[in-house]
This record gives C-alpha cells, structure tokens and sequence, in this order.
C-alpha cells in the first residue's frame, strides 16, 4: 500500500533515488500484448464488459500538463487507465523526445508504463519496459535515407542550430529554428532534397523545433505501421484514439480509422489545421487541457469509463470481481486519508478494513511482515497527516490472472513521492479472493511489498 | 496459538548444548534438524523452545547460531512463556509465578549479602534475581540466603548449575512446571499435541523428562548430572531415550527411535532424485519441495553436487512457465533466468562458510491446486547473515508430480539486508 510504504518514509530516514530503475522485464516484450489478452480470457467475470482501445498520445502538454506540478490530470488519467483500460487496451506514447530525453520525463511526472513507446518523431518504436526496440522498423526507415548529406548541408546554413547530441538520433536530425526564419529554411531544404532525390521529409513544431526525418517515418506512420502489426498478430483493438497538441501530431489524425483529440491548450499550428480539414468529425477539440481532455474524449466517442477514481463514489456499482479496481481504490482511499478528504470516523475507514481477510499479512516494504488488519490501525492514525501537503501516490502496470475459481493473483509497481523528496516506487504482489458485496467483489488475503532497485 | 488444530507432535527443547552445539561452527547437525523440521513437521507440529537464557540472552544467540522460529519459547528457565514470532508473554503464567513470589524481599535481603553480585540489568527479569557468586563457596551462600529468605517468609528456587551464576525464581517455576501449564492450556482448549518429546542436556532440564506422558531424548553429550538422574529415575521408562549423537543429531535420532515419521533429514537426502510432491497432502509435499530447492542452491554454490545438467535441471523443475521473481534487490526476472544465473556459480562458495535455511514456513491451499507459500530464506557467508521474507504462488496441476512456482516475491528482513557484493 503506498501509504504502508508511506509509513516507511516518516519512520525512516529517507533514500536517495539517483536515477530512474530501468527494469529488466523479460515478460513484457512485442509478445506483451498476447499475454495480456490470455489474462483477459482466464477472468471469469466477462460480464464486466471491457474497453478495447488503443491509446496514442503525445506527451509533452498532452498527456503532460507542465504548467500543472500537482500533475492532478495525468494522475486522475493514470488511476483510470489502470482501473478500466489496462487490463484489455494497449496505450503507446508517441513522443518527439529522444528515449534519453523521455526517460528524463519519467523521472520527472508520474508517467505510466507505456505499452508501446514511439519517441523521436516517429523514428523509434520500443515495445514494453525494457523498452525492446522493433527492429522491423528501423530497417524500413533505412530504404532511401543519407543522414551525413543532411547534416553536411545543414551545417551551411546560418541560421540553422542543432539541438543537443541526445536528440540526435539514426533516423532523425533536429535543429531549432526561430519562426521567422523556418518558412525560408524549410523551402531550401526540400529543395535540396529533391535535387539528391532523398527521401527526408521536414517537421516544424511547438515554434522551434525542426526535424529531419526519413520520409517513410513519423508518427502517423508509425501509428500505422503499429496498427498494422497489431491486426497480423491479433491484438488489434476496436477503437484507436489518438491524443496531440502540436504541429508534429497531425500526422497522427490523418492516421485511418482513428478518432482523435486535441487537447484545450494545443499550439496554433495543429488548431489551424484542424479548422483547416473539411473532414473533422472523427476529431474532438476538447475544451479541458492536457490529460483532462483526453479524459473528455474518451467520453466523447463513448469508448469506455470517463470518470475518474477519485470521482467514483465508494467502489465499483456492480460489485463484479476486480482486484484490479480494488487496487486503485485502495490508493486512492490512503491517498485521501492521509490528505484528511475523507472524515476521520469508523465508518469511513471500513471501506479498507471490510475487505481485509481475518489472517491476511503484509510484506512491508522495510522488511517486515505483520497481520494487516491489525497494522493497518496505524494508518488510522494518519488521518491528515499530510494534510495540505504535496504527496503524489500512484499506481502502475497491474496485472492480474485467475489462479483458481474466485482466486487471483495480481501484481503492480507503486510509486509515491511526498514534496521536496525524491520518488520512491515498489513492486507489489497480492492474492484476491472473491467476496460477495465488497465493493469491487473480492477481499485482501496477502500483500507482499519490495523496494525498487535505486540504480 | 497459530495452530488451529492439535500439533502433531510438540517438541520442547533445551538450547545450549541440546538444540545449538557450540563446539561446531558449521553447525551441521542444527542445520540437519532445521531442515526435517521445515520440510515435514512445520506444518502440523509444535517447536517450543525451552532455555535459562534471558530475553536479551536468547537474542544473541540467535544472531550467532541457525535457530528456527519456534511457535512458544520458554526464556529464564521457565519464568516467561512467549507466543508466536512476536514472542507475546503469556499473562496467565506471569499471574501463577506471582504466587508466594515477592521480588521485592529478594532483593532487600540480597543487598545486605556482599557475597552475592547482581549479574547485568538485562539478566533481571520479572521472575528470575539472577547473581554470581564464587563457585566454590555456593552451596554455602546458598543456604544463608535460602534461610535468610525463609525467615522474611518467602520461599523460593534457587538454582546454580555448577559455575558462577546463581538464579532465585519463585518456588513454582521451572521449565517442567511450565510444560505442564502448556499441556494444560492445550487440554482445556482441546489442542493437546498428539505426541510430545523434550530434549535436553543437563540437570535443569531433568523436570522435562520428569513430566508424565513425554518422550524424552537426552542427547548424546547429556551431562553428569543428568545422566545420574535418569539412572536414579528413568532406567525403566520405555518413553525415554539415551541418544548416542550430540545435540541436535541427538534429537533427530530420538525422532527415529520413537517412529515420529519422517525422520530423515533431507540434507540426509542423496540429491539425484527428482522432486517428488509424495502421496502426502499439498502442505507437506510443497514445503518439502521448498526446503529440497534451497538446499539444492546450496550444495550447487558450494560445488557439493555434481556440476552437470542433470542436477540443474532439478535445480530448473519447480519453475512455471512465465513465472516471475521479484528479488529482494528490488528487480523484476523471469524466474527461469533467475535460476539460470547459478549455472555458471558452482562452487562458489566451495569450502567456505556458508548456509541457507528456511525458517518460519506456512503454506496455505487457497483455491483449487494452487497454493500461497511463504518462508523466511536466511542465508549465512562467512559470519554474515542476510534473510529474505519470500511469499510464492504454487500450482500443482494434473500430470505433473510435483507444484510448480508461478510468482516469487522477496523482500530483505528489516536488519537483514544483503550486502552487494554477494548478489545471489
């Protein structure tokens, strides 16, 4: 529980986290989602009727709201992603950050754990959390591209800069031009292009930043290229909703067969076009910004649960098993508790004891391992503790299997990050059993918690 | 009582020179009954550990020796009963030894005696005045301060074993008396253990054995006055055994001799077999397959088995398929690769220090073949100590002879964290 491993931190000394832990998860590579789909099947409860979407979005102010610290947006979407849509969707970010500059945004925001993580414009898919690159796709990007000849060009030109050495990629080359200057500097370009007949296409966005790029790649064409191995290998989803805020997220809505969104606060550059397209109605401009309006959109096309954990009053209506919705309740609930937005009475914190087994224990994550009802009535104790402070707990990569009729097994990683302090997360593993009229249907038997290798 | 039923067996044991042989470092024949313990009884039956050794005491020779976790430990020469991993003293004897007990006149009647020395604060308990006098001279204060204490009305024990330290209970304690308070809890809650053994070595162990219905096992290297008791009170009785081997040895072959099935222990076990979960229930079948793995990780890393693959694969067998390891490190494996990684370790540690043992192991059928195990998993180097708390997911399912882990979590006891350098 973040909050049990909350106790960790107001009793012990603090740890550094010097940098984020790059995890070798062998389970988890392009055959990812295959699994994932057999977990799905092993559920008993197919009433519980499941999303089946594949979510691309761009990061930096869209699915990430840098003017917002609290990043309340991004963790609401985090919660409802893994309560809904984690078990059965497939959410890939498709980012123009280099894989060195998004791992930078990780440690920085409370970020899911992608599926898919398409970076540098386009050039780049990685699969899973190790990050697994698609070899496939680097291959169909070589056909026709000569990076020495950009570059040797580029270097003629005065008013062109390159960005940092990071950003400098096999498939792309990115150089920051003021707006004044890039309507002239983009026409020599593919003027220059035509003439060595190379096939590089250019991308302006966000005001400053140019990108060189293979013709063939992108982000819409990533976007296909994955929509296209997902329909050969059988993991295709029903809907696909793509989510940008900027010019080099067009390509994305051009994509076929994809709603879009785009989000409240996105550059002029993409809402010129958008009021520039005559067939517009598969998009949303939404009116909430960053991850609140891709929330909006989700209920927009009506393509599963728009409401927010945090919003949901007291657990899931239908009381159908989901230690998955369980888990992202239990946060939620410390997370309030904690903050003092739940009343401090017996009443209110039976939402946690009444769905804890009698001889249930937990492994906290300092090492010890203690009945967890009775260690629980410590939390109680922590009503508003951080009340008016900054404390960002979220929860991340659940998965869950049936190991038996009404059991199950699920695992997650954790994260919690009280103001000022370095993040800390946890693997977490726990065994469910059903139990009739808990609010998400199943009861707590076992918690088993560790720390996450500092690297 | 973490026991929801009557203990199969129920074995209350001495320490110094019973259970823990100080004369081996390598601790073998602990380690040996460590082993049978986990893998065959730990799962229906009793440890009680029963000692002289102060709480304080009893915790350092824990750091120092492969103890087991036992279910009641009995410190200070029987004046504190404890329950659980937790140690909650047990109220109801604290009530019984405070009889005829004022702890008070002891020790007024103690300061005016310049031949008594009071032993550090920690060996003074609630129940036990804890002294050291000249050996020579102690049959002598003893009698003075017996007297002296009569004469304030208070009669007590006074126990000396020989050396230097004098102990002053209440009259009614003694690790016998508090056996049989135990056996009479367990009766009235109608948890009697089925069969119930002592072990010991020396003359403040002989109330053990005296306590009617027990087995009894005195160990090989049992002391003098011990031995003088039995010949003076135990020749006859069938339910009392000489053992020949030392320590705890001594009680596995007590084990033999009485037929407490299974007795062997599985370091006793030739390491070719296959894992076999056996004709016993799920419970045993997979705490043994647990015990048998990590004793397997140990004579792989101390090159005590053949470095071939046919012993690997044994090593490979309990994995499912897709299975993960979370490790106490704090990373995320397949399991299998986990495994793997000990190929190229064979003796590593050949000669040297080393030890792994379960303690504390419950295993729970939690649906329909499928199983929740979890264990401490400690691990001795060379004087240093590191423990894992480890919860496993099981399934056996049809066809296959033995249960395979799906999911192995590990998190570093509090105080027992591993150090880097031995990264295993």
């Amino acid at each position: 529980m973040a909050v049990a491993a909350l106790g960790a931190s107001l009793w012990l000394p603090p740890q550094e986290f010097s940098s984020f832990p790059l995890w070798i998860d062998r389970r988890r590579g392009p055959c990812f989602p295959r699994i994932r789909a057999l977990a799905a099947r092993k559920n008993a409860n197919a009433a519980v009727s499941s999303p089946s979407v594949m979510l691309v979005s761009d990061l930096d102010f869209t699915m990430v709201d840098h003017k917002d610290q609290t990043h309340s947006s991004l963790l609401d979407f985090a919660s409802l992603w893994e309560a809904e849509y984690s078990r059965d969707c497939h959410l890939v970010f498709s980012s123009g950050r280099s894989p060195e500059k998004y791992l930078d945004l990780r440690r920085q925001v409370p970020l899911l754990t992608p599926d898919t993580i398409i970076c540098s414009v386009g050039t780049e898919i990685r699969y899973g959390p190790s990050m697994t690159p698609d070899n496939g796709w680097e291959e169909h990007l070589d056909e026709g591209w000569n990076r020495e000849i950009i570059v040797e060009e580029a270097k003629k030109i005065a008013t062109l800069h390159f960005q940092e050495d990071s950003e400098q990629r096999p498939h792309k080359v990115s150089f920051k031009v003021e707006k004044k200057d890039a309507e002239e500097i983009i026409r020599r370009f593919s003027k220059k292009f035509k003439e060595l007949k190379l096939d590089a296409k250019l991308i302006y966005s966000g005001g400053i930043d140019l990108d060189v790029l293979p013709q063939r790649a992108g982000k819409g064409e990533a976007l296909a290229y994955l929509m296209k191995k997902a329909n050969s290998e059988g993991w295709a989803k029903e809907r696909v909703l793509v989510c940008g805020d900027s010019g080099n997220d067009v390509e994305l809505f051009t994509v076929k067969g994809v709603n879009g969104v785009i989000v409240g606060n996105a550059f002029d550059e993409l809402v010129k076009w958008y009021s520039s397209q005559s067939s517009k109605d598969h998009i949303h401009f939404a009116s909430n910004r960053c991850a609140g309006g891709i929330i909006e959109a989700l209920k927009f096309f009506d393509m599963g649960p728009a409401l927010p954990p945090r919003e949901r009053p007291g657990g899931n209506s239908n009381g159908a098993a989901s230690p998955r919705r369980e888990i992202v309740d239990f946060y939620i609930f410390f997370d309030k508790w904690v903050k003092g937005d739940i009343p401090n009475t017996d009443e209110a914190f039976q939402r946690l004891t009444s769905v804890i087994a009698e001889d249930a224990r937990m492994v906290y994550p300092w090492g010890e391992e203690l009945n967890l009802l009775q260690s629980l009535a410590v939390v109680r104790g922590q009503h508003g503790a951080f009340q008016g402070k900054e404390l960002r707990t979220w929860v991340d990569s659940i998965q869950e299997q049936e190991l038996a009729p009404g059991v199950y097994l699920a695992t997650w990683q954790s994260w919690e990050q009280p103001s000022g302090e370095n993040r800390k997360g946890y693997y977490a593993t726990a065994v469910f059993k059903d139990k009739k009229g808990a609010p998400n249907g199943v009861e707590w038997l076992r918690v088993h918690q560790t720390p996450q290798k500092q690297k | 009582m973490n026991l929801s039923s009557s203990p199969r067996l129920m074995i209350v044991s001495d320490l110094d020179h019973t259970m823990v042989d100080h004369h081996d470092p390598e601790n073998k024949s602990l380690l040996r009954f460590n082993a049978l313990w986990a893998a065959e009884f730990s799962h229906d039956s009793l440890l009680v550990f029963s000692t002289g050794r102060s709480p304080t005491l009893y915790k350092e020779l824990r750091r120092e020796k492969p103890l087991l976790t036992p279910g009641i430990t009995i410190l200070s020469v029987g004046t504190e009963i404890m329950y659980g991993d937790s140690m909650i003293p047990d109220s109801g004897w604290e009530q019984e030894l405070d009889k005829g007990w004022d702890r008070s006149i002891v020790m007024e009647v103690a300061s005016e005696m310049p031949q008594l020395t009071f032993q550090s604060a920690t060996e003074q308990r609630p129940h036990k005045v804890s002294f050291s006098v000249d050996r020579g001279q102690a049959p002598e204060i003893m009698k003075i301060l017996d007297d002296r204490l009569k004469a304030r009305g208070l009669e007590v024990k006074l126990i000396h074993s020989g050396g230097q330290d004098l102990d002053v209970l209440p009259i009614g304690a003694s690790k016998g008396h508090a056996l049989s308070y135990l056996l009479k809890k367990f009766e009235a809650e109608g948890k009697s253990p089925l069969q119930t053994m002592v072990c010991g070595d020396s003359g403040n162990d002989a109330e053990l054995f005296a306590v009617p219905g027990v087995y009894g096992s005195m160990v090989g290297n049992a002391m003098e006055e011990l031995i003088n008791w039995y010949n003076e009170n135990a020749r006859d009785n069938q339910k009392i055994f000489r053992a020949t081997e030392t320590c705890a040895s001594g009680i596995i072959q007590g084990l033999q001799h009485f037929g407490i099935d299974p007795c062997v222990s599985p370091r006793d076990l030739e390491m070719d077999g296959d894992f076999v979960a056996g004709d016993k229930d799920g419970h045993q079948a997979i705490a043994r397959e647990i015990v048998l793995h990590q004793l397997l990780c140990e004579k792989w890393l101390k090159g005590e088995v053949e470095c071939n693959d046919h012993v690997f694969e044994i090593l490979k067998a309990p994995v499912a398929p897709h299975s993960t390891l979370i490790g106490a490190w704090g990373v995320d494996i397949q399991l299998a690769n986990a495994i793997e990684m000990l190929r190229p370790l064979h003796g590593l540690h050949k000669d040297k220090r080393f030890w792994i043992w379960v303690d504390r192991i419950r295993v729970t059928n939690i649906g329909k073949d499928t199983w929740l195990a979890k264990f401490d998993k400690w691990q001795h180097y060379d004087g240093e100590l590191n423990c894992r708390i480890t919860t496993a997911v099981f399934q056996s399912p049809e066809g296959k002879p033995y249960a395979t882990a799906i999911q192995i979590q590990e998190t570093w006891k509090e105080g027992y964290a591993g150090k880097p350098m031995l990264k295993i």
